[in-house]
């Protein structure tokens, strides 16, 4: 007997190949009719092993390619006096393997046409019952692979046959099942957590890639346990923080914790916290964000190529979910830091059915402050600021596949600055007192339901409220007595604004055959805006004589209910195993009293693996939102208004074309690279001069309507393995707006343009318990606008100067946003010590914030400097004043899980 | 993986791309050149006064940001009437201020340039082209711009019998918007008090008191009687669309445009609520009103905003109106009309 095995090189190629099969079978066509019976029986026997027995049992023998036979695939099977050629069918079935015999030859072959079934399930944390978001299950041998979505289900479409299936997710071990596939499946699994998952920092050399293989483009991930490896200022883990150090994702200034997306602005980024959208999400002035990393699942987010499920924004989606709680026992996790303590508790209530998590966190201002530079204004004055914020959800599990949820957020800041001063000599008595304070909390609220209807039907649907509400007021009093008169100032302000967001939310995906599958969804809200922005003030010129003023003014003042609805539908298809794309519409209707818009969005990606592990994706997306931010552009402040569209201030729209290409597997690294553009329409921005402090009460009779754009390239090359990983993310970036009334109508450039912005992340393991990150940060300056040049004013003209004092130096802006500010960057490091004790695993976390004390500007403004008097007197410089906030901070957190 | 070679023209294509889209983005930052400033009003029937100055770098480092001042050395200038009658010869005017503690150098002198010949008509249109070419300039650099003369608005005004004492009286003032056209003014209202017995009501110079305006006039006291008027309601203009309206204004006058009453009457009630107080020598009212074009209303408008908005973090910064290309400025255009009656004092 022998074996013939043709291998790639052999027989089986062009004409010799044609010219072989032909001769076999014709061989196969004179001996067919001729198979005989065999007693045989295989017990977890390789398939290989399984025909090697045949051949010895019978008179056949066996001829095929080298590599045919999938090499881990066992049979365990028994024939009684069965012919030789069902015996071997029955081996083969659903392997993607046919043969053909020629007398007492056997070819084996592969199928010529192969069919297509679906493989689907749910995944579970084996220990908790909860399921897992965005698990990895792909094929080991081609890659091919998909996520679970929020509802913790996957589905691929794969062909016919033999498949090793990995089913992956951080800090669960990983399994890998071989499976025959015949025909549609559904595999439920539950991944076991990994022992030393409370160790991920010890043993975890590696990182979860930032941009998975089967992302859209402009889509990338941040897990909440690895956020916490970076360093951040004061030693908190920060899901923004974390989310800028990304490409194409950048902040503000120093300070500001707002997030500016591709040329889009703070107000045009979605934040999603369990489905809900929170409208202001950050504590202490903006320095970190309210979505608290013990509770946080995991981040996702999208830059571009934006699903259609999502809408209301611009320029990102920041979609955050929450853990469900432990099923089966008790944990938690408590932490003590310069700026915050924290504490996380989860467990069963009923164990396997019902779970709690409960996330607190309260912080204190106060050694911040001191940090600060003296160089912020008024920092030192302010007292009593705190924050804190609250994450709870529960959930229930109606049965394995069907569950309800409810998730609760709430969070204040609070803070006031107070000044006062007092003089009394020479009979006279003087005092001043400035009151100053600000306020803003949240308040979100979803009761859920996760079903996986059938084999096909999956629906989330929520009921949720956001509520937003910002308050800050200003007291100036002065008193002034002496023995001819008295006289008194009392000055009052306030500012507030309120959101007041409730809404229904369902979505659904079905999975219509092996290559498509559906999504579509309906959400209804209602959004209720609110503002008074109001001044009072008294004047007491003199009490003897009685002579008093009173003014009441109203900058602005408005109510709005609204009204939004959208739905969306998408399907993704794929056409071949390495090309397929994603289709969809996303359509919203806005109701403002009479004014009404309709949007039709539609969002198209692409995806083509030209050649094993190089992508090419492409994406256009057309969004709208019907919501504006009026802000001061000098500077960012947290009591920017939240106005929704009006006539005079129609909802933004956007369109945003990219292309990308992904490589994967180059050397140790993944590459990444974007390129982009977008346009915007209906932006706002405050008229020349105006400002939500200026006397006109209608604020859409306040601001201008304009344009924008934004163009630009990104690059990520992220190594996730090793003893060092990291990634070192870049862009180059142009973004530019246009308002008829604003720079003489021309084109100029966004405040927060940064024409190239670049970090390096990195983490390195010493050894089990050692680990040091550090991340440095370059970007070009923000652009800001002051006088550039200065004219000499005079009186000699007709037209009296127009209250121009006469003969007086006069500044002059050129051009808006045309100054640059010097370059920021820094460096920022973290050593981790963790170990294990008696009540669980204790980290020591030493941060250090700016390690090198750059001077990064945050702001720069002009004026003319009258203590340099030198010479004539009245003469005087003009200086730049370039305002900084921190210096170099150290800082030191414990933390404690059990 | 091993690369393959077809990847490199992937490569090829990448730095390419990153390459063009660097050298396709603007320049990241805007260096200050040198700029000029062009500053001149044809009045219709005055001869004008054209200022041409080089604008001072805000930034330079102390000591060296001293210099308050800097005229054009070497320029040539025309006007063209109706793109036909052309002038060319200027004379170099030198006017001297009177604020001596501005200047650390003591140079108190201000360059202008002044031409007889021209007295500009309403309804002509006049274009000005200046070319610098100064030493330390290595491209001379060539200003335009162009202005209509609008025609001259006649309006009536008259003293309101009222219940009030004096000087808290009511003044009317009636005038017709000329034309369909967007028309813009300026109102300017001065209380006139000589400070001796010389001065009657023919002898008054205007044009002279506002040359001389800033410096201690020996002829007069000068009220701007619509200091006080913010807001165009502070005028009392008996119009209830106006009430809506915040026209901008200063301690001079008020700019507005004929946007609630095109081709219409229109009459407007001053009624000054500051006055100070008992004249000896009586007391006369002045009132002026300027038929402007859009250049001229917008350049003031906008440094009016400007002044407003330097010092306020919240405003949104604001940038001069001009209409001087390749340059800054104004080349405007405005006919004045005037009224002076004498205050009657009960």
């Amino acid at each position: 007997m022998s074996i013939i095995k043709l291998t790639n090189n052999s027989l089986l190629r062009g004409r010799k190949h044609t010219l072989f099969i032909t001769i076999l079978f014709t061989f196969y066509i004179s001996s067919y009719g001729q198979s005989k019976t065999l007693n045989i029986s295989f017990d977890n026997v390789l398939l290989k092993d399984a025909l090697d027995k045949i051949e010895k049992s019978s008179e056949y023998s066996f001829a095929y390619q080298s590599g045919i036979l999938p090499k881990e695939y066992r049979v365990s099977k028994s024939f009684t006096n069965q012919p030789i050629e069902n015996i071997i069918k029955e081996l083969l079935k659903g392997t993607a393997i046919t043969f053909q015999i020629f007398e007492d030859q056997v070819i084996i072959k592969r199928k010529k046409k192969l069919k297509k079934y679906i493989l689907n399930g749910y995944l579970y944390n084996s220990e908790t019952n909860d399921i897992l978001i965005n698990a990895n299950i792909y094929d080991k041998h081609n890659l091919k692979g998909n996520i679970t979505n929020t509802e913790g289900f996957y589905s691929l479409s794969l062909n016919e046959g033999i498949h090793t299936i990995v089913y992956s997710y951080t800090g669960m071990e990983n399994i890998e099942k071989q499976l025959v596939l015949d025909s549609d499946k559904q595999i439920d699994l539950k991944l076991d957590p990994n022992l030393e998952i409370e160790e991920v920092i010890i043993n975890g050399n590696s990182i979860t890639p930032i941009i998975e293989k089967n992302s859209s483009l402009g889509e990338m991930k941040v897990l909440a346990s690895e956020m916490m490896e970076f360093p951040t200022v004061m030693a908190e883990a920060d899901v923004l923080k974390s989310v800028q150090l990304l490409p194409g994702m950048q902040s503000g200034a120093e300070g500001n914790g707002a997030l500016y997306v591709r040329g889009g602005g703070p107000l045009q980024n979605l934040f999603l916290l369990d489905g809900m959208p929170i409208y202001n999400c950050y504590h202490l002035l903006g320095l970190f964000s309210v979505f608290n990393a013990d509770i946080i699942d995991e981040t996702k987010l999208y830059k571009g190529g934006f699903p259609s499920q999502y809408g209301g924004r611009l320029s990102s989606v920041l979609d955050i979910n929450t853990r469900d709680g432990n099923y089966k026992k008790i944990k938690g996790k408590a932490s003590i830091g310069m700026i915050s303590s924290r504490i996380a508790l989860e467990g069963p209530i009923i164990k396997d059915k019902t779970s709690f998590n409960i996330a607190v966190r309260y912080g204190y201002y106060d050694i911040y402050g001191e940090m600060l530079s003296d160089e912020v204004e008024g920092s030192h004055n302010i007292k009593d600021y705190n924050f804190y914020d609250i994450n709870l959800k529960v959930t229930h599990k109606l049965s394995e596949q069907n569950k309800i949820y409810a998730s609760i957020y709430t969070g204040r800041d609070k803070g006031e600055k107070n000044s006062k001063s007092e003089l009394n000599e020479f009979n006279t008595y003087y005092f001043s007192q400035d009151i100053n304070g600000q306020d803003w909390q949240n308040l979100l609220g979803t009761i859920g339901w996760e079903a996986k209807l059938n084999s096909k039907l999956y629906a989330n649907s929520q009921i949720s409220l956001s509520n937003y509400d910002y308050n800050s007021y200003l007291n100036d009093t002065t008193y002034y007595e002496s023995q001819q008169d008295t006289s008194s100032t009392l000055n009052n302000s306030n500012l507030s604004n309120q959101v007041n967001h409730i809404q229904l939310n369902s979505k659904w995906q079905y999975h219509l055959n092996t290559k498509t599958k559906l999504n579509f969804g309906y959400r209804l809200a209602k959004i209720d805006y609110r503002s008074d922005n109001s001044k009072k003030d008294h004047y007491n010129y003199s009490l003897s004589e009685a002579q008093s003023t009173s003014k009441d003014t109203i900058f602005s003042s408005y109510s709005y209910e609204t009204y939004e609805q959208s739905g969306y539908i998408e399907t993704t298809y794929d056409i071949y195993k390495t090309l397929g794309f994603t289709a969809g519409i996303h359509i919203s209707h806005f109701k403002n009293k009479d004014y009404t818009n309709l949007q039709i969005q539609p969002r198209l990606t692409s995806y083509w693996e030209f050649s094993p592990d190089w992508i090419l994706k492409s994406a256009y997306s057309k969004m709208a939102q019907h919501i504006h931010l009026l802000g001061v552009s000098k500077i960012k402040l947290a009591s920017d208004l939240i106005v929704p569209a009006t006539p005079n201030a129609p909802s933004e729209t956007a369109n945003h074309f990219s292309l990308g290409m992904s490589i994967y597997k180059l050397k140790l690294f993944n590459i990444h690279l974007d390129t982009y553009y977008k346009t915007m329409d209906n932006l706002v921005n405050f008229k020349e001069g105006d400002s939500y402090f200026s006397e006109n009460n209608d604020w859409d009779n306040k601001v201008e309507t304009g344009t924008g754009d934004a163009k630009g390239m990104e690059v990520l090359i992220e190594k996730p393995e090793g003893r060092i990983s990291g990634w070192i993310g870049y862009s180059i970036t142009e973004v530019n707006r246009q308002f008829d009334g604003i720079n003489n109508g021309e084109k100029f450039p966004f405040r927060y343009e940064h024409r190239h912005h670049l970090n390096i992340v990195g983490k390195y393991n010493f050894s089990q318990k050692w680990s040091l990150s550090a991340n440095w940060l370059y970007h070009s300056g923000n652009k800001e606008t002051i006088p550039m040049k200065m004219y000499w004013s005079t009186n000699i003209y007709y037209d009296k100067n127009m209250g121009i004092q006469s003969d007086s130096p006069k500044i002059m802006i050129n051009q808006k946003n045309a100054y640059k500010n010097p370059d920021y960057h820094r460096l920022d490091l973290a050593l981790r010590y963790k170990r294990k004790n008696r009540i669980g695993i204790g980290t020591w976390t030493l941060s250090i914030y700016n390690t090198y004390a750059r001077k990064n500007v945050y702001n720069t403004t002009y004026s003319e400097d009258y203590a340099h008097i030198v010479g004539h007197p009245g003469y005087f410089t003009r200086v730049k004043n370039e305002h900084y906030y921190f210096d170099i901070i150290p800082s030191i957190s414990y933390s404690l899980s059990f | 993986m091993k690369i393959r070679t077809k990847h490199y023209y992937i490569y090829t294509i990448v730095l390419i791309l990153l390459t063009s889209l660097h050298f396709s983005c603007k320049k990241d930052e805007v260096n200050p050149t040198d700029e000029y400033m062009v500053h001149c009003i044809l009045y219709e029937g005055k001869t004008p006064k054209i200022g041409i100055y080089r604008l001072l770098d805000v930034h330079t480092k102390y000591p060296f940001n001293i210099i308050y001042h800097e005229d054009v050395t070497s320029w040539e200038m025309e006007i063209r009437k109706n793109n036909e009658t052309i002038y060319n010869n200027f004379t170099h005017m030198v006017y001297s201020s009177n604020v001596q503690s501005q200047y650390p150098d003591g140079n108190k002198n201000i360059s202008y340039f002044s031409n007889d010949n021209i007295l500009p008509i309403s309804g002509d249109t006049y274009s000005l082209k200046v070319e610098i070419g100064e030493n330390d300039v290595q491209t001379p650099k060539v200003l335009t711009a162009s202005t209509s003369i609008p025609s001259k608005v006649p309006f009536t005004l008259e003293q309101l019998p009222t219940k009030n004492v004096n000087p808290y009286t009511k003044y009317k003032i009636s005038f017709t918007d000329p034309g369909p056209e967007k028309d813009f003014y300026y109102l300017v209202a001065m209380a006139i008090s000589p400070i001796n017995n010389f001065v009657n009501k023919g002898s008054i110079n205007i044009d002279r008191i506002w040359e001389n305006l800033g410096s201690r006039n020996s002829s007069y006291q000068i009220s701007h009687l619509t200091q006080v008027t913010s807001k165009w309601t502070g005028l009392d203009t008996n119009t209830t669309s106006d009430e809506k309206n915040t026209y901008p204004s200063n301690y001079y006058g008020t700019l507005f445009t004929d946007e609630s009453f095109n081709e219409k009457r229109k009459e407007i009630f001053l009624e000054p609520i500051q006055y100070f107080g008992d004249d000896p020598y009586g007391a006369y009212l002045s009132v002026e009103l300027y038929h402007i074009t859009e250049d001229y209303y917008r350049h003031y408008e906008s440094t009016l905003r400007q002044v407003n908005a330097e010092n306020d973090i919240y405003s949104e910064p604001v940038q001069v109106y001009s209409n001087v290309k390749n340059g800054h400025g104004l080349f405007g255009g405005a006919s004045i009309s005037r009224q002076i009656i004498e205050i009657k004092q009960e």
